[in-house]
């Protein structure tokens, strides 16, 4: 035995036959709600979601006349993924009742899932054909707009519904007359209220630092903090670009790549930013950089406001 | 080996007594010695010698071995950056080593690990190196020592004094003396270029230590400052001794842990520059 497919545990609800413990993993926490729900349903449990074991252990440890029986939730709690005799302890007293371990990721080295690994159950992403059927099931949305809302969901089931909730609710605003999903499916992408994830803005970003474009440096900042771009690599980018800019800037020989020792690429990257700030702006950026870099590696400055630092100090 | 009697006197008292911790440290700067240090004392344990990587999965590899390797063994750690989850791993065995094994982590800089390493391992600390001791070892299977003067300028220990002669000395000698007379007077492309010709990274065998090029740098800064004290030139007191306090700063920088050398070289060109431009 290893881990249980979804299917295997959709077989082992119909035939009324679900273990008292089992771990969930994995991203799609839509489904996992949905056969937390049938479980529920099929066992007569009422889902309670709690924030640790502790919580529930008295209760366990206590037998009533008139108690009902729980199907409890308890998602990442760590004193139980390490302490192993809680774990017995705990599963040992169930009797009537169902424990679900949510785990926002599962390290394998972890303990508890090879101790349990017959009790693991993956919920991956589903693919392509079924996740398309089922937003379809959900919206009326054509082939192609259920593709590009699944791809700015990730392939994500739970995601995709969040989504699908808003077009919803704009679909019903005009008062009496129904929107057609793909028109506001549409309109909210332009609107920015369907947030498309961003791509690698990272050279886009130092372009704009280095053509003297803060406001636009500064959104596409932004989008770096979200794809959570480490702090120390913008650095390191930009002040190989600021020194290749500044070379080329001050090379007044006509041979540039042998006086800079840069490659081609390097100098046709570097001259189109060339001019935008006098030479003196470039060293002094470069310094800066340097310096905020040594005082991140030093702990005079918290890496997550540095670059907002270099704006402030640059521009 | 050259030099550290005191500290071998001490590590022999202990494997005499049978008293050498199972788990230990030698820290000291890069070409101090520490490997050579340990091979003497795995002879001295009679034990073979196992190098390991500062990784984790090297540290899970070296745990297992240790439990069931059957011959005497020293696993000796690399110096390097070594992860928490690694360090962690580490700090298991070290509570409980097991019977056949020995475990040493040499290290440039004790301050980047875990408080409970260092207090579950005996720390030995490679004492600095006098001139006398590294002319000693850079005599070594030679009648004479040519450049002496240099050699015991630039190097603190054996390891930059191989690399000073693997670089070649008057090579490099000759190459950072022309910096020194020209990075004032080249534009600044061309001063930026000289960054081209030397190793930040310790991984380049055809360039110029980084570290050697700025003791080499501030030395012959000295020697010109002396020269200009000699001659009342007053000129040249300022202009030299502000090439040695750019080139010290950046020196004293380099002792960071994980900072960017590369970046430190542009700003001692730029310093520089502005110094004496």
């Amino acid at each position: 035995m290893g881990i249980v497919e979804v299917q295997e545990l959709k077989q082992m609800i119909k035939s009324n036959n679900v273990p008292n413990f089992l771990i969930f993993t994995g991203d799609e926490w839509k489904v996992q709600k949905i056969y937390i729900e049938q479980i529920a349903k099929i066992k007569k449990l009422a889902v309670m979601y709690i924030d640790g074991i502790t919580e529930i252990w008295k209760t366990l440890s206590v037998k009533s006349l008139f108690s009902q029986d729980y199907l409890y939730i308890v998602r990442d709690d760590k004193e139980f993924m390490t302490e192993e005799k809680l774990q017995q302890k705990v599963i040992d007293s169930l009797n009537n009742n169902m424990l679900i371990l949510t785990l926002t990721s599962a390290d394998k080295r972890l303990k508890i899932l090879k101790t349990y690994k017959d009790s693991i159950v993956e919920f991956n992403a589903l693919n392509e054909a079924v996740l398309k059927k089922y937003i379809q099931k959900e919206i009326d949305l054509s082939d192609r707009n259920c593709e590009i809302l699944m791809e700015i969901c990730g392939y994500n089931y739970g995601h995709c519904l969040l989504e699908i909730d808003k077009i919803r609710c704009f679909q019903s605003y005009d008062e009496g007359k129904e929107l057609q999903a793909d028109t506001v499916f549409k309109y909210l992408l332009e609107d920015g209220t369907i947030h498309v994830p961003p791509k690698d803005v990272i050279w886009d970003f130092i372009g704009a630092i280095l053509s003297n474009k803060p406001m636009k440096a500064y959104e596409l900042y932004q989008d770096l903090k979200e794809l959570e771009v480490p702090t120390l690599a913008i650095l390191s980018n930009l002040y190989n670009n600021t020194k290749q800019t500044l070379q080329v800037q001050i090379c007044q020989s006509d041979d540039i790549a042998k006086t800079t020792g840069l490659t081609a690429w390097q100098i046709k990257n570097a001259q189109k930013y060339i001019n935008k700030f006098r030479s003196n702006d470039l060293s002094h950026l470069m310094r800066l950089i340097q310096q905020i870099e040594y005082n991140i590696k030093t702990g005079y400055i918290d890496e997550s406001i540095a670059i907002d630092y270099m704006f402030t100090m640059f521009f | 080996m050259i030099g550290q009697k005191q500290l071998i006197s001490v590590i022999d008292n202990q494997i005499e007594l049978d008293e050498f911790p199972k788990f230990s440290i030698i820290v000291g700067p890069e070409g101090s010695g520490k490997k050579t240090l340990s091979y003497q004392i795995a002879n001295k344990l009679e034990c073979q010698r196992t190098f390991i990587e500062p990784k984790i999965d090297a540290i899970r590899e070296m745990i297992n071995s240790a439990y069931t390797v059957q011959t005497k063994t020293l696993y000796v750690i690399l110096d390097g950056n070594m992860s928490m989850p690694a360090e962690n791993a580490l700090l298991k065995i070290c509570e409980e080593t097991p019977l056949n094994t020995y475990i040493m982590w040499l290290l440039s800089d004790s301050s980047i690990i875990l408080d409970t390493l260092k207090s579950r391992a005996g720390i030995y600390y490679i004492q600095p190196y006098t001139t006398t001791e590294i002319l000693e070892y850079a005599q070594i299977g030679r009648e004479v020592v040519d450049d002496s003067d240099i050699i015991a300028d630039l190097c603190e220990t054996p390891g930059d004094v191989d690399r000073l002669r693997a670089m070649g000395i008057d090579k490099f000698y000759s190459f950072v003396e022309k910096v020194v007379n020209n990075i004032a007077n080249v534009s600044s492309a061309n001063a930026l270029k000289i960054t081209n010709n030397i190793d930040t990274k310790g991984t380049d065998a055809d360039k110029y230590d980084m570290i050697l090029f700025l003791r080499a740098f501030r030395a012959i800064c000295g020697r010109e400052l002396r020269i200009a004290i000699a001659n009342n030139d007053l000129e040249g007191q300022m202009w030299f001794s502000g090439g040695i306090k750019v080139t010290t700063n950046i020196l004293n920088q380099t002792r960071i842990n994980g900072i960017n050398k590369s970046a430190l070289l542009d700003m001692f060109i730029l310093d520089i520059r502005r110094e004496w431009v």
